[in-house]
Formats: C-alpha cells, structure tokens, sequence
C-alpha cells in the first residue's frame, strides 16, 4: 500500500513532498489536510532551510502506525540523543527560526527540545555578560538602573 | 532570527525552563529580559511551576550568622541545586515562619519582614501600633482567595501569673504585596490561650499549639480561619499536655499534627512514633496515630531525628537538629507504601543549629 503523501510549500516557493504521517505532527497541518484534503500547503512564513530542518525532525519523531507493533524507527533514549545532537548542530538565529516553526506549525516535542536548547545555553553562561555577549544582546540600562537593581538586591539589615 | 526578536510567550517558554539562580541572573541581561520576567503573567505560571517542585528551606544559626539554604524537597540529594542565602546580622530573628508560597516573614527588635530569599527582595511591614507587648506572630496563606496574612496572638507567662484579664485581643495583618497595609484587632473574640508552638498553614487555615490561662492543665490546638478570621478549638486527647520547648505542629497528609517525639523501639530496630493526628472526620478532635518505621535502627544509626511531616508524595521526612560533627546535616525519608527508608546527607551549611522547613518555593513574588 503506498502511503500518502502530502506537498508542503516553503516562502520561496520550493515544494516539499512528505508522508502524510510525517507532516501531522503538527498539529496545525493535521487540521489543515482535513479541512482541504488534496491540496498543497504553503508555509509562507517558513523559509526552505527552516522546512527542511522541521521535516527531518518530524521524519525521525514520526511513529507509525500499521499494525506492525512496534514500528518506531528508535528507542526513546536514541530519540533523546539524536535531539540532542539536531539542536547543537543548529547555529543561533537557525534556533530561534526552527523555535518558531514549531510554535507556528504547534509541533510540541520541537518546540520543548528548542526551548530547552535556548535554556541550557543561556544555563552555561556564567554571569549576565556572558548572557548578552552569547546572544548578541545591548545591554540597554542606564547607570543608574544597574545601581537600581544592585541595591534592590540587598537586604535592608 | 535574535532571541529579542521572539515574541513574548517563547521567550516566557524558554525562561520557565531555566534554573531560579539563572532566572534571577536573567534579570539584569535587559530591559526586555526583565519585563518579561517581571511580567504577572509569567510570574503566575512561574508559580505555579515551582509549588509542584517544592522545596526544603534549612536556616543554620551559628552566632551572629544566619544562613539560609534550600534544596529540592522531593529529591534532596541532588546537591548541584542547593543555593544559599546569608544574612550578617547580630539581630535575633524572633520569629521565622514557615515558607508560604516560598516568602518567609521575619522579625527582629519588633519590626517585621516579608522576604524573598531568592531574589532577595524584602518588604518592610508595618508595626502594631502601640508599645510592643508580648505576642507570637503566625504567618499563613489563603490560596482561595490568594491573601497573605500575618496573626499576633497575645503571649501571657502564665508561670509568672499571667491573668487573662491582661490579654489583649489578637491582631491581624492583610499582607499585601504592593501596598501599604494596617494592622486590626481581630474583633469580638476574647481568646484566654496562649500559644505554646510553632504555626502550620493548611488550606487556608493557621494551626497552632496553646495553653488555657485560665486552666493551666489545657491545652488544645487553635485555628484561626484566614478568610473569615474566626478562632476554633481542636481537642487534645484527654490530659494531654504541650511542652513548648519539645513538641511541635507539622502537616502530616494534609492535616495538622502535634509531634512528641514519643517513641518506641523494638529489638530489630524498627522504631514507632506516637504521634496526634486530626481526625478528617471530626473536624476538632486530635487522635493518636502510631507511625511505624522499619529499619530505624540500622539506617539513623543513632542520629537524633525529628519528625517534620510529610511531603505533598506522602512521604515522613525526619531532619537532625543541629549539624554533626563531620560538619553535615541529615535527613530521613520514609516511603509508607514501598517501606524504604533512606537517609540523606546535606552539605554546606555553617555549624550550629539547623531549622528545617517544608514546602518552600523558588518565587518572583515580591520581585
């Protein structure tokens, strides 16, 4: 029997043929092939290397179902470490883009594995100036502000 | 795409995943990072987050030093998130109360302090008016309708021949965060006890041990409603007495409970408290309860421990007094359903006295 696939297009245009299976993790495109079975999807907020990057992570999450049990392509400790290793080989602002892909397509699992990336870099920084330095942020307080919110930090005994 | 560029809600996500340390430190990263902290929205689901991680608070008291420190209360040996907290200060704590919604009140010299110990920020709460008079001040929170409230009960030295005639009425202070607040007098109500222990708060309802001034061999458990600021009476078992420098209340399964430290040991070490429980079903009576604790002998081997009450899994949690001389503090967990028991070690902490408290939590209230 072969499996049904689905068109998925990206903001530039370029069509992404997936199984169906694999596309309905999101749960957004889960509603959508219902709604218009048959049609391609575009995602025009979604650049092709974003997609892509989303795609391949729903291909190695994708459970399927055919009666054949257990057909889960891993075991959940594999699964964990081949996560792992999809977050840490994304660069920075890539993150942040696949972060909101999958709030946008509401991919759960990708969003949690996202989040938790961001997290634990932001855990490794030692002070907030290596905080800002990681993420490229101004550090936009006065002086007065810093010295406002070092002396809130002290107890007034 | 930069991480400012996120909109609020992921940025919300990523914050409620890092450590409180890292939170606290994420403050002063930039203005948008502190908003978004500061936020009410993301400080509601912060707190509701942290009261299903609660935590252990320890205060060590080694003159004229007080540390505080808390761990994670369900899995205690992780020492990598123990954080600590010092207070330099010659003053004498007179009251530290129990954590509610993880702020501790404090006071010294008759001035009292609503503290977060994590993000160290502190409100100064008002006096009550008048000359400072012989009261014990309980703490307790209200999670139906949100409300902090603090509870001044008079305190008659009833050896000295304290009268009740002397006995002013109670007080009461609406604790509110952001403004500025008085105290009342808690009206109509003549309440001839005074208080003999510690206060626990359940449900919205302040427990505490005390002692008729009018019949010195009574002795009953006080509640006093947060809502509707009415006194109770729960009954003590027929002659039995509170010893105020010994006994404590603690919250075992969701109810109050007087500690004794009453107990048996048999010849294989299996060691069984008697301690006094209210009975669910009738709402003022306290009924002795025999808990039974297996390997005591072999796992304490020979600590003192006391009975601080169960954890929100259910689980009796018994802590050490005082560190040891190997410069540590312990704890016991015993799981009544799988009968383990097993004894935890805590580092860190100044020598001294350690005081143990349940049901601490990481918050940005106060923040």
């Amino acid at each position: 029997m072969s499996k049904k696939m689905i068109v998925l297009k990206s903001s530039e245009g370029v069509s992404f043929v997936v199984e169906e299976a694999v596309a309905r993790q999101s749960k957004i495109i889960s509603f959508l092939v219902e709604e218009f079975p048959d049609r391609e999807l575009p995602l025009t907020n979604m650049t092709s290397e974003i997609l892509r990057k989303t795609i391949e992570y729903c291909k190695k999450h994708v459970v399927e179902d055919d009666g054949g049990g257990d057909s889960s392509s891993s075991s959940s400790g594999d699964l964990k470490e081949w996560d792992v290793k999809f977050v840490a080989e994304i660069d920075q602002p890539r993150l942040m883009d696949l972060l909101m892909a999958a709030n946008y397509l509401d991919i759960p699992s990708l969003l949690d594995v996202t989040c938790q990336k961001v997290a634990d870099t932001i855990a490794a920084c030692n002070d907030e100036k290596e905080i800002r330095a990681t993420f490229n942020i101004e550090n936009d307080f006065t002086e007065e502000e810093v010295e406002a919110i070092r002396m809130e930090n002290q107890y007034p005994i | 795409m930069e991480i400012n560029q996120l909109p609020q809600e992921m940025l919300h996500a990523i914050m409620l995943r890092v450590s409180f340390e890292t939170l606290v430190e994420c403050l002063r990263v930039c203005k948008k990072w502190r908003t978004t902290i500061l936020d009410e929205g993301f400080k509601e689901k912060y707190q509701h987050q942290s009261m299903s991680r609660l935590r252990l608070l320890f205060l060590y008291s080694e003159h004229p030093e007080r540390l505080f420190q808390s761990v994670c209360q369900e899995k205690p040996s992780l020492l990598s998130s123990k954080r600590q907290l010092r207070f330099d200060t010659d003053q004498e704590f007179e009251m530290v109360s129990q954590p509610q919604q993880g702020l501790v009140c404090l006071s010294f010299e008759h001035q009292f302090l609503l503290c977060n110990l994590g993000t160290k920020k502190c409100k100064t709460l008002p006096r009550p008016e008048g000359e400072p008079s012989a009261e014990v001040y309980f703490f307790g929170y209200d999670e139906a309708r949100g409300v902090f409230k603090l509870l001044g009960v008079p305190c008659v030295n009833v050896a000295r021949g304290g009268r009740r005639t002397q006995m002013q009425p109670p007080l009461v202070l609406t604790v509110k965060l952001a403004e500025e607040e008085s105290w009342r007098s808690v009206e109509a109500q003549q309440l001839p006890y005074t208080p003999v222990t510690e206060s626990v708060c359940i449900n919205g309802v302040l427990f505490y041990g005390a002692r008729s001034v009018v019949d010195l061999n009574t002795y009953k458990v006080i509640t006093f409603n947060l809502e509707s600021e009415r006194f109770g009476f729960i009954d003590l078992p027929d002659g039995l007495q509170i010893n105020r420098i010994v006994d404590t209340l603690v919250t075992y399964q969701g109810n109050v409970c007087l500690v004794k430290n009453h107990y048996l040991e048999s010849d294989d070490g299996t060691r069984g408290f008697e301690v006094f429980v209210k009975d669910g079903n009738e709402e003022d009576k306290m009924k002795p309860l025999f808990l039974v604790i297996p390997r005591w002998r072999a796992v304490a081997k020979g600590l003192p421990f006391l009975f601080q009450g169960t954890t929100k899994n259910g689980e009796l949690v018994f802590a050490t007094q005082s560190v040891q001389i190997d410069g540590s503090h312990y704890l016991l967990y015993y799981n009544a359903d799988t009968q383990h028991l097993r004894k935890l070690k805590i580092e860190g902490g100044s020598r001294g006295d350690v005081e143990t408290y349940l049901d601490h939590a990481d918050t940005l209230l106060l923040t």
